[in-house]
């Protein structure tokens, strides 16, 4: 038994050593993609890709697999080149860099910790690399080990750790030189759910602490959503929409990017020339005058959560739906849904003392703010 | 999951699932079974034949091999030229398997199949290549005659030079297949790991592919070596009389002289003496070897 070792399965209970920050402030670095091209063979990954980090920010790149994202953080990290395009840190171009010049961290998906080293000197590598003083290599690896809280497993073989702690080693390794930059390659996808969202708090500290840029890769949206201040949405090797997670969210500017972040529902929608929308399968039509006639095929995202059990005021959406499923979730109740013109729809509530749940069969009336119904183009429809 | 019941109470599951289990053991019996008959038994049979004196229980024939006089002198030859080739196997051999690592999977085959192709053919066939290729009017001569670079034929067969080249020779295919399977399970990531963290291409191979090859190349070295110990074709073919191996003189033993007494201590000696370089090399580099199989793929 190990008495220090970390219990990584407590997110709440402060497994951060923010003492062991004693070093002021790094400040991140400047990252401009400038038109960056990249294709395999005959298959394109990237297009065209711009896209200016700012220093300190934490950016991510959400997309499913195929959609480009590892090939532009390869790009980034000097793996594979670029076919055309620049890409520049703090205004400098670093396409023709190799890996080892361009001064980043780096956690993978795997971890890629070697395994013939122990712990200290996994993360003592980039430091002896960068021929480093034994002293300050000593100094910085205990410091790193202390903020990531595995000082007591110094000396231990990499095989010997387990996934959460492997990861940590990871992450320490790759925040010791203090780079301005760091990437990260899907780093929590291989941990279970509990220990990834304890991960997701820790990074995000660890990264205001340090003050380091974060390109940080992954196809998990809710990942993408918790830990953001940016978010990019690649599809096909091109940026779908680029935004705060709660402007993803709120405003989606496409059916893909509504569909991808966070649940919705999608629904058909009529643009009239006369300036109304028609969301047949709820049986609603109200007056929009912004979308009056636009082009292209259309649909209406309604979150869960918009869709509410009171009494309808004003210019609201009324929908009589008829219950098929209700899940209980504790907190809150998803229900599945069937509306009169046969379309199936999500909604959840926030459970209040002892409400009484509805019952498969029953009939309720919903209502729904025209306001918060998104409007968003089919861009794969539209001939891109 | 109230009752357990998919969980051992005691905790005593999990410790009986790390033992080897006892009933799988006979997946060993076959193996076992021959390696009894084939190795021991005869083993066992020749160690007896070589303590056997004229009356009974004798060291006389260890005291013939060991004591000073030729057959010594041939023993510490052959040590010395299975030690030279196996080192030569492995600095050749080496290049060459990262260069099949390196390769993507498709071509690898393909380069590995033709790694592979000298052991198609017979050692015998092989050895004789080489009297064709250093012999005095054979192909080495006749070229360097031929661009006037030599004004006769230089002696090539016969020498320890032609052991060795021959000898290497057919032994590096071995030694190519055993550090090649090593090198490809190393995780090609972490190489990546290494560049980003502030590695040179140089760098990174010294510190991160090496060390985890190193396994691979020390088992090669023990299993070229092991085989070079018991070669007898090539050095009776194109050595001289100088380069005769401790095989051939067991040989002499058995077949001319009939002092099979004598031919067994040497063949004892010998098995003794490789155990024992092997088991010294195995000790001497157990942390390098204990990481292959390691080698950090996942």
């Amino acid at each position: 038994m190990v008495p220090t070792m970390v219990d990584v399965n407590k997110p709440s209970s402060g497994t951060l050593n923010r003492e062991a920050f004693s070093k002021s402030k790094a400040t991140g670095a400047t990252i401009e993609f400038q038109s960056v091209r990249k294709a395999y063979g005959s298959v394109t990954a990237l297009h065209d890709f711009s896209l200016t980090i700012h220093p300190g920010e934490f950016l991510t790149i959400l997309g499913s697999s195929g959609s480009g994202k590892t090939t532009a953080l390869n790009a980034l990290a000097g793996f594979s080149g670029a076919d055309s395009g620049d890409i520049l840190i703090d205004g400098k171009s670093v396409i023709d860099e190799p890996p080892e010049r361009r001064n980043l961290g780096m956690v993978f998906q795997n971890y890629s910790l070697f395994p013939h080293m122990t712990v200290f000197d996994n993360i003592a590598f980039p430091l002896r690399m960068r021929r480093a003083p034994r002293r300050e290599i000593n100094e910085r690896v205990e410091r790193v080990l202390e903020i990531v809280r595995l000082g007591a497993l110094a000396k231990r073989m990499p095989r010997d750790l387990s996934g959460g702690q492997q990861q940590r080693v990871a992450f320490a390794r790759a925040i010791v030189f203090e780079p301005p930059v760091l990437l990260m390659d899907e780093p929590l996808g291989a941990l279970d759910l509990k220990l990834r969202e304890a991960l997701q708090f820790e990074i995000k500290e660890i990264q205001h602490q340090l003050g380091c840029t974060v390109v940080y890769v992954t196809h998990d949206q809710r990942e993408a959503l918790a830990m953001s201040s940016r978010i990019v949405v690649l599809r096909d090797g091109r940026i779908e929409q680029v935004g705060t997670p709660s402007e993803m969210y709120d405003a989606p500017k496409s059916r893909f990017v509504a569909d991808f972040i966070g649940q919705t529902n999608l629904l058909a929608a009529d643009l009239s020339k006369a300036g109304s929308v028609s969301i047949s399968e709820l049986g609603a039509v109200y007056r929009d005058a912004e979308f009056q006639a636009r082009p292209g095929s259309w649909y209406a995202s309604v979150r869960p959560e918009k869709l509410q059990r009171r009494p309808a005021e004003g210019s609201d959406i009324a929908v009589d739906v008829t219950v098929q499923e209700a899940v209980f979730l504790g907190d809150v109740i998803e229900y599945s849904a069937r509306t009169a013109h046969g379309a199936l729809i999500h909604f959840r509530e926030q459970r209040r003392d002892r409400d009484r749940i509805p019952e498969r069969g029953e009939t309720i009336g919903l209502v729904l703010r025209p306001s918060d119904v998104v409007l968003v183009p089919d861009l794969s429809k539209a001939g891109r | 999951m109230s009752d357990g019941v998919a969980m051992p109470r005691d905790g005593k599951g999990a410790a009986r699932g790390r033992r080897a289990p006892l009933s799988s053991l006979w997946l060993l019996a076959p193996a076992a079974v021959l390696f009894l008959f084939v190795f021991i038994l005869p083993v066992g049979e020749v160690a007896l034949w070589s303590v056997q004196g004229e009356a009974g229980l004798s060291a006389e024939n260890y005291e013939a091999a060991l004591g000073a006089g030729p057959y010594r002198t041939i023993l510490f030859g052959t040590l010395q030229l299975s030690f030279g080739v196996a080192c030569a196997c492995i600095l050749v051999g080496y290049p060459a398997a990262y260069f099949l690592a390196s390769r993507p999977p498709r071509n690898r085959t393909l380069l590995l199949l033709l790694i592979l192709t000298p052991l198609w053919v017979s050692v015998l066939v092989r050895t004789f290549g080489w009297i064709v290729v250093l012999g005095r009017e054979g192909l080495v001569n006749s070229m360097l005659l031929g661009i006037g670079a030599v004004d006769g034929p230089l002696q090539m067969l016969y020498t320890r030079g032609a052991v060795y080249i021959a000898m290497v020779q057919v032994l590096l295919p071995v030694a190519i297949l055993v550090m090649f399977s090593t090198m490809t399970t190393i995780n090609r990531s972490l190489l990546m790991a290494s560049r980003i963290l502030g590695a040179s291409p140089w760098r990174g191979f010294v510190h991160i592919f090496l060390p985890l090859s190193a396994g691979g190349a020390v088992n090669a070295w023990m299993l070229t070596f092991v085989l070079a110990l018991g070669f007898f074709i090539t050095p009776a073919l194109v050595g001289g009389p100088k380069e005769t191996m401790i095989a051939n003189l067991i040989a002499t033993q058995i077949t001319l002289t009939l002092d099979w007494g004598l031919g067994s201590a040497l063949g004892m000696v010998l098995v003794i003496a490789g155990f024992a370089v092997v088991g010294a090399v195995a000790l001497l580099f157990r942390r390098v070897t204990t990481l292959s199989g390691h080698g950090g793929s996942r």
